[in-house]
């Protein structure tokens, strides 16, 4: 594997390498680039098959931090953490200590923020050995607004905007949803649909995921995975990391608008104009899913939590932009979304030179 | 022969027995004992599910074993909704049952989930085998002895099953062609005739039959009501008399039969007497199953750990052994029973039932909320109660679902539309505008239709073969030479109400014209459209002179009140077309009661949705009874006419 040739196909800046073998610590830090700000770093902890396989994984979150901060016009670069190994074994104390100290070591360069695979207890462990963490302030928390609430929030925005463009309302009543991966983000996303007359399938590999939403909503629509894209709905939601949607998946859906909260939810060209060809509005997940860095944002700049929502519904506007300018270009909403984050980060670096 | 990998899970109170077979081979079998700490700190069983997964889970993972590597995984079912014995595909459905546990709840709902989970996520199959809700109960088992207490299947089917199965092996027969009493004897005893392989009855494990070590049995029931009354125990404690610390642990404050037969050996007369009246109360069950099986019984097998006691067997021996041979096949063969079922799954030898419990929808379509609809309607609801069936929440057979037209065309498609969405078996429509409507709707549809509380058949035509009647059926001459003209000689003149946008009242409007032409009576008619024109009736039929006045079926008049009619029930003598404006101030009516056309709409649903004959398409009950307002006879003073009258029923 050659580790420039990864970088040189997102252009990233950095990728830090760090290892204790003690704690079975094996962590990859990528840096995107940081011309907006500190590089915020989801982190994803897997038990990757190779080191390029998670490099790979790293440098594209970073890149796609990068591109939703600019999307959303937010001060953060693209940061990513990638941690090998089975987090049910290898998360303990002094493992997330560790991890604190890694992160302290590059000075602020990188915020590690909460995600999926890093609990909210688990930040407490990190942030014992380092001020670089965002996610974990009890006072956004408390009003109800983690970032997995506030990603489920901004889905319903986006959602909102490719329904207003689909099917001319923007009311999401009496439509169908298949929503494929109910674990943190899926969960929340279905809990918000629940406030909605909407009808609901879901799925998940995990069985336990969808017993904890069967258990609360007996009545909801539960089909094994490989049934989910065949379903007959309005709107599919791919909330499932590491799924990777196929040529032939893509020609079962049976689906008017596909989006989701993972950043590709189809991730090459052809598969959007699959999608496209098929009479189907693809939205990536990044235009949609920007509710977690609206929350780290207005937390890292100390803002008042009750103004979240009202930022949330900017992703409205976000998507229903896009999704015109799309139309307009002709172009995938991908090619456009894309061309808009990379100019906003050159006028940003452009305005940086005069200082 | 395909070797299959087979994990079997039977959750217990407080321990889950694991057992991992290839076919029918024991691999390692496990029995996960749950700290009592740590499982009483969940409120439910259902909420044990995760802590119990994981250490099943762990205990896998401890033996080595590769849990990509297995076929099939199978639960012990849980107390689900009451189902024949076999083997069944777990689903959503059935996981909802024991989340609720719909028979109760038992560790036993356990099994289905956690297999279930463990199939989905290794893409295998899921199963289980002979839950305890297995019901195969004859009709007369379910018979209580009091109306609306049905008995349940409740019984320890999956070591009853697997050892009548052992049994039909041993001697070389076919499990399916034998009549066996097998008495399960363990914590809880339940002793099952099983017919040509079904349990056809079997005292319920918990309510009744012998005491068993922990549970009572049968108890004196009005000294139970007056325990239950005392105040001395809670709901909780009462249950767990029943089951728990009743039997043996009542007596001897021990669950151990070994050590009560024990002491029954040492001389101690009261251990002895109380360990044969167990044996004692175990034969009598036996000998009740055996009349259950009309005497032909081929053998008696003793199964359960309790069966390992010879002093209990000996007991049982001596009272039974005139019904039939006895075999004794100590210990329970429950996980085995789990394994041997899904490899007949798995090789196709017998089939995978699917756990769907229909419970048939009735659509019952009305044109408005008039009484004599709620009337028919609670009728027809009877017919089904009287019929066996249930409306009980969580224990319904049957389900009925409205939909309500609200008087106007646009609604009553929409609640039609609904109905079938809802995916009725059928629908019944009552009164004669929700027929007219249902039978032109439903005509391109296979869901049949039963029409109710109509006057004639001949509104909704004949051309529908899936379209059922029960009609009141009384011809207009009929109904007037019965009443009217019985009361009186010379009538001149007849006011008829009708109204012009409803079909029948138009129908019944033509037909009296007839009538009346062809005895040269003159026939006046007012279109009524809303309430407030009662008055304008009234000066219509003084100003025309009428002798009588005709109430028909027109919604505005059936729907008025006894007040808003009284200003015309008082100034003419009115023959009505429903008994219900008979109840509401008119005169006099010829007629089938409402009660008889709607029982028979039940009747025919019944047999719909059991796939019997309905021998006539078009029912018109033959009783008809002319009803009269005392009151209103007195004022029009036919008190002494009608006296004369038969089949007459004073309002």
């Amino acid at each position: 594997m050659e580790i420039f040739n990864l970088m040189k196909e997102t252009n990233s800046n950095e990728v830090v390498f760090f290892n204790e073998p003690s704690l079975n610590l094996k962590a990859i830090i990528a840096i995107d680039n940081r011309i907006l700000g500190p590089a915020l770093a989801t982190c994803r902890i897997y038990n990757f098959e190779s080191i390029e396989k998670a490099t790979r994984t790293a440098l594209s979150m970073a890149y796609h931090n990068t591109f939703r901060s600019a999307l959303l016009k937010k001060g953060f670069g693209g940061g990513g953490i990638v941690l090998i190994g089975n987090q049910s074994k290898i998360k303990n104390e002094m493992y997330l200590r560790t991890l604190g100290i890694f992160i302290n070591k590059l000075q602020g360069k990188i915020l590690l923020a909460r995600s999926a695979s890093i609990s909210y207890k688990d930040m407490l462990d990190v942030k014992r050995e380092t001020k670089y963490i965002l996610g974990i302030n009890d006072e956004y928390i408390k009003s109800g607004n983690s970032p997995v609430e506030a990603v489920a929030r901004s889905m319903i925005w986006g959602i909102k905007a490719a329904v207003k463009s689909k099917f001319g309302s923007e009311s999401i009543d009496g439509l169908s949803f298949a929503v494929q991966g109910v674990g943190d983000v899926g969960h929340s996303f279905v809990k918000q649909l629940l406030k909605y007359d909407t009808k609901i399938t879901v799925t998940d590999k995990v069985y336990d995921k969808i017993k904890i939403i069967q258990d609360k909503v007996p009545n909801i629509k539960v089909v094994r995975p490989n049934e989910i894209y065949k379903q007959q709905v309005d709107i599919f939601v791919s909330c499932a990391f590491n799924n990777y949607i196929s040529k032939e998946d893509v020609m079962q859906l049976n689906c008017k608008i596909l989006t989701g909260s993972i950043n590709s939810v189809l991730r090459t060209k052809e598969l959007a104009e699959l999608a496209v060809k098929r009479n189907i509005l693809y939205i990536p997940g990044y235009v949609i899913s920007g509710g977690e860095m609206m929350q780290l944002s207005n937390e890292y700049e100390n803002k008042n939590p009750d103004l979240l929502e009202d930022e949330l519904s900017e992703i409205y506007n976000i998507t229903y932009n896009l999704i015109n300018e799309a139309e307009l270009q002709n172009k995938l909403i991908n090619e456009v979304a894309l061309n808009t984050a990379k100019k906003y980060v050159e006028d940003v670096a452009a305005i940086k030179m005069l200082k | 022969m395909r070797k299959y990998k087979i994990l079997t899970i039977n959750p217990g109170s407080t321990s889950t027995k694991v057992g991992v077979f290839e076919n029918e081979n024991l691999l390692f079998e496990y029995t996960v004992r749950h700290n009592s700490t740590e499982i009483n700190k969940f409120n439910t069983v259902w909420e044990q599910y995760s802590f119990r997964k994981q250490e099943i889970v762990d205990l896998l993972q401890k033996n080595n074993f590769d849990i990509s590597k297995l076929n099939a995984v199978v639960g012990r079912g849980g107390l689900i909704k009451p189902i024949p014995s076999g083997i069944y595909a777990i689903d959503e459905e059935m996981i909802q049952d024991a989340r609720i546990g719909f028979q109760g709840q038992h560790a036993s709902n356990l099994g289905c989930v956690i297999a279930y989970s463990i199939g989905w996520e290794f893409d295998v199959p899921s199963y289980i085998v002979d839950p305890p809700a297995v019901d195969d109960f004859e009709p007369l088992a379910k018979i209580s002895g009091y109306a609306g207490m049905e008995r349940s299947s409740l019984l320890h089917a999956l070591n009853i099953f697997a050892t009548a199965r052992k049994y039909a092996k041993s001697i070389d027969k076919d499990f399916k062609k034998l009549n066996l009493i097998v008495a399960h004897l363990g914590g809880g005893i339940s002793v099952a005739a099983v017919k040509n392989g079904r349990a056809i009855n079997a005292n319920n494990g918990i309510d009744e039959g012998p005491f068993s070590p922990e549970r009572s049995g049968s108890l004196p029931l009005t000294k139970f009501i007056d325990l239950c009354l005392s105040g001395k125990y809670t709901k909780a404690e009462l249950k767990k008399i029943v089951a728990g610390k009743g039997g043996l642990v009542s007596y001897f404050n021990t669950n151990k039969a070994h050590e009560v037969e024990k002491m029954a050996k040492s001389g101690s007369p009261k251990f002895k007497l109380v360990f044969e009246a167990m044996a004692y109360q175990i034969s009598q069950e036996i000998g009740a199953r055996s009349t259950n099986l009309k005497g032909d019984v081929d053998a008696i097998i003793l199964t359960g750990g309790i069966a390992h006691s010879e002093m209990l067997t000996g007991f049982i021996e001596e009272r039974v052994k005139h019904i039939a041979p006895i075999t004794i096949f100590p210990g329970e063969l429950e996980l085995e029973a789990l394994a041997t079922g899904a490899v007949r799954a798995l090789n196709g030898d017998e089939t995978v039932q699917r756990y769907k419990v229909r419970v048939p929808k009735v659509g019952i379509f009305y044109w408005t909320s008039l009484e004599v609809y709620s009337r028919a309607i609670n009728t027809i609801e009877d017919t089904f109660k009287e019929k066996g069936y249930l409306f009980r929440k969580h224990e319904n057979n049957i389900e009925f679902v409205y939909g309500n037209g609200y008087a106007k065309e646009a609604t009553a498609r929409k609640a039609l539309d609904e109905l079938v969405a809802n995916d009725v078996e059928l629908i019944i429509a009552v009164g004669s505008l929700s027929c007219v409507t249902a039978s032109i709707y439903l005509k391109n549809t296979n869901i049949p239709l039963i029409c109710t509380v109509l006057h004639n058949v001949d509104i909704i035509g004949n051309d529908n073969k899936n379209m059922y009647s029960s009609c009141y059926g009384v011809a207009i001459d009929e109904q007037l030479e019965n009443t009217i003209f019985k009361l009186q000689k010379n009538i001149k003149k007849i006011g008829v109400m009708y109204k012009i946008d409803e079909l029948q009242s138009n129908t019944e409007q033509d037909e009296i014209k007839t009538y009346c032409e062809q005895n040269k009576i003159e026939c006046v008619s007012y279109d009524i459209q809303n309430h407030g024109d009662f008055a304008n009736a009234v000066d219509f039929f003084e100003t025309e002179n009428v002798d009588w006045v005709f109430l028909g079926t027109v919604s505005t008049v059936a729907g008025a009140t006894s007040k808003q009619l009284e200003i015309i029930t008082k100034k003419f003598p009115t023959v009505c077309a429903l008994a219900e404006l008979v109840r509401k101030g008119g005169l006099i009516s010829y007629h089938i009661s409402t009660k008889e056309v709607s029982t028979e709409a039940g009747k025919m649903a019944i047999k719909l949705l059991n796939n019997l004959q309905i021998d006539n398409s078009s029912e018109i009950p033959k009783k008809k009874t002319i009803i009269v307002n005392k009151e209103k006879a007195k004022l029009f003073n036919f008190t002494n006419k009608i006296k004369a009258f038969k089949n007459l029923k004073y309002i």
